[in-house]
């Protein structure tokens, strides 16, 4: 039941493009599946391709000199991962999938190519580059201010947004750095939400039973960020 | 038009560093630049500036000679106080600002009316990434933090800068890349550091680009940033009195022994500086 197909919209920073250069980039583009927990990149590996998510969702991680990890972004598909293929540098995060789905996929070169040329998809990038921007912004704040429940609350609707249907799974892993908690904790926080009656949760399968209310219980940087990312993206 | 970079065409670059060459800088006279009042825009005139003739900002400095001589009768030097707000909230940008001894913060607001910080900027970096990128307005304060020099240039000339595809453009994806960086960086940092820690490294981060051991800072201001309650921020700044690492009175704190301050900041000091091509200055 949970695998009912929505229907698979297009990523929102190709719908951007122009006629042209969507002539130009189609045989290029190549669709790939992705498989729950792949790694795309990792820090200073040499990106070889971008991918802009159809269906998937890639979260992307900070880590300290330990080696735990952080999540201070998000990204399915209303933008790309790979920004350092038209920035320049290296990626220094690692891009992990969270959700498994359909991605599209082109050599960064390419991307670069096009990029370089200043039209529709130029544009597209620096807007949604901005859109990122805010969103790991949030997250600075959210991380100095807000208590665990909230933002375990806020992420799990801004993960929700992305896929569209009720019911998934989230690895203790990816909530335990989600929150930037020990991975003990992570059932902890999830039962409290249980209890007030906002999703279900067992052994990582959860069912959002109230949208609504958990949307209200999520601290305000729900509210400021994805509220407005919808202004920010192109 | 004209400013105060073309009225005195001393500047020789030096090292990849702009040295004003005509100024008479012994018994502390330094030269004043007074904006040309055409330049002034909207409701903030600029305001005359002691300048010490340096230019020091890392984006205009790495501009190649012809970049910036076409960027040159652009700027325009101006001096930021304490407390500024650089744009109205919500309000687009109209000029861009390009820090010298100037540090600026984006400040975020809650809903209860506090605020926390979510980057700061320096003579690294630059307002109105925004702007540049055709993005609505961000939902931040920009407020200055140290007060100081900066030099002002209208959005509309960099963008037109940026969309001929050369240096200003590599440069500007550079920095949003290094922004991007910063930002994940004090996200994580918040996340799990304590608050001793993370008021070490955002004390170094303005020691770096204020280059003076005396800041004027209160405690105050310093929770506002940090996001943290004053009583947590007076009991840091205690213990790192206690420890002979820094000095502070009302309203200022002094950096008594830097070396020691970087070791009782948290990994995220070293891990910024590497990332914003800021680099440490011990």
């Amino acid at each position: 039941m949970s695998d009912t197909i929505q229907p698979v919209s297009e990523n929102r920073l190709l719908a951007a493009l122009s006629a042209r250069e969507r002539e130009r980039l189609a045989p290029h583009l190549e669709p790939v599946t992705l498989s729950l927990s792949e790694v795309l990149f990792r820090p200073d590996e040499r990106l070889r391709h971008v991918h802009f998510p159809i269906s998937a969702i890639v979260s992307l991680l900070t880590s300290l000199e330990d080696g735990t990890g952080m999540e201070v972004g998000l990204v399915g598909r209303e933008g790309m991962i790979g920004i350092s293929a038209f920035l320049g540098g290296n990626e220094t995060k690692v891009a992990t999938v969270q959700a498994t789905g359909e991605c599209l996929r082109l050599e960064a070169g390419k991307l670069r190519e096009e990029f370089a040329r200043g039209g529709a998809l130029q544009t597209a990038l620096l807007r949604y580059t901005h859109a990122l921007m805010m969103q790991v912004s949030q997250a600075v704040i959210c991380n100095a201010r807000h208590p665990v429940e909230g933002r375990m609350a806020r992420w799990l609707c801004m993960y929700h947004d992305r896929l569209g249907r009720d019911e998934f799974e989230l690895t203790h892993e990816f909530m335990a750095n989600m929150l930037g908690v020990r991975r003990a904790s992570v059932s902890e926080v999830a039962e409290k939400l249980q209890a007030m009656g906002f999703i279900s949760y067992q052994r990582g399968r959860i069912t959002m039973l109230n949208r609504k209310g958990l949307q209200e219980f999520t601290c305000e940087c729900y509210q400021s960020v994805e509220q407005k990312y919808d202004d920010f993206l192109p | 038009m004209t400013n105060m970079f073309e009225s005195n065409s001393g500047f020789t670059k030096n090292e990849n560093r702009l040295r004003y060459g005509g100024a008479n800088t012994d018994g502390g006279a330094r030269p004043v630049a007074v904006a040309a009042s055409g330049m002034s825009r909207a409701n903030r005139p600029a305001k005359p500036v002691p300048f010490n003739g340096l230019l020091t900002n890392k984006l205009l400095t790495a501009l190649p000679g012809e970049d910036f001589a076409r960027l040159l009768p652009h700027l325009e030097p101006v001096s930021l106080t304490c407390g500024e707000a650089l744009y109205g909230f919500g309000e687009s940008m109209l000029d861009v600002y390009f820090p010298e001894s100037a540090v600026l913060s984006n400040l975020h607001v809650l809903a209860d009316g506090s605020t926390t910080e979510a980057a700061m900027i320096g003579k690294e970096g630059m307002t109105g990434l925004s702007a540049i990128f055709d993005s609505p307005a961000p939902s931040h304060w920009t407020q200055v933090l140290i007060a100081g020099t900066a030099l002002r240039a209208s959005t509309r000339v960099i963008k037109e800068e940026f969309a001929r595809g050369g240096a200003m453009q590599r440069l500007l994806l550079g920095y949003a890349s290094a922004c991007i960086e910063h930002l994940a960086q004090r996200a994580i940092c918040n996340g799990r550091h304590t608050v001793e820690e993370r008021l070490c490294s955002w004390l170094l981060m303005i020691h770096d680009r204020v280059g003076d051991d005396q800041l004027s800072l209160t405690h105050e201001q310093i929770a506002r940033h940090l996001g943290s309650r004053r009583a947590g921020i007076t009991e840091a700044t205690i213990t790192l009195r206690e420890r002979e690492i820094i000095d502070s009175s009302r309203g200022r704190i002094r950096i008594a022994d830097r070396p020691q301050l970087e070791l009782a900041a948290c990994e995220c000091y070293r891990t910024l500086s590497r990332q914003n091509l800021m680099p440490a200055q011990s």
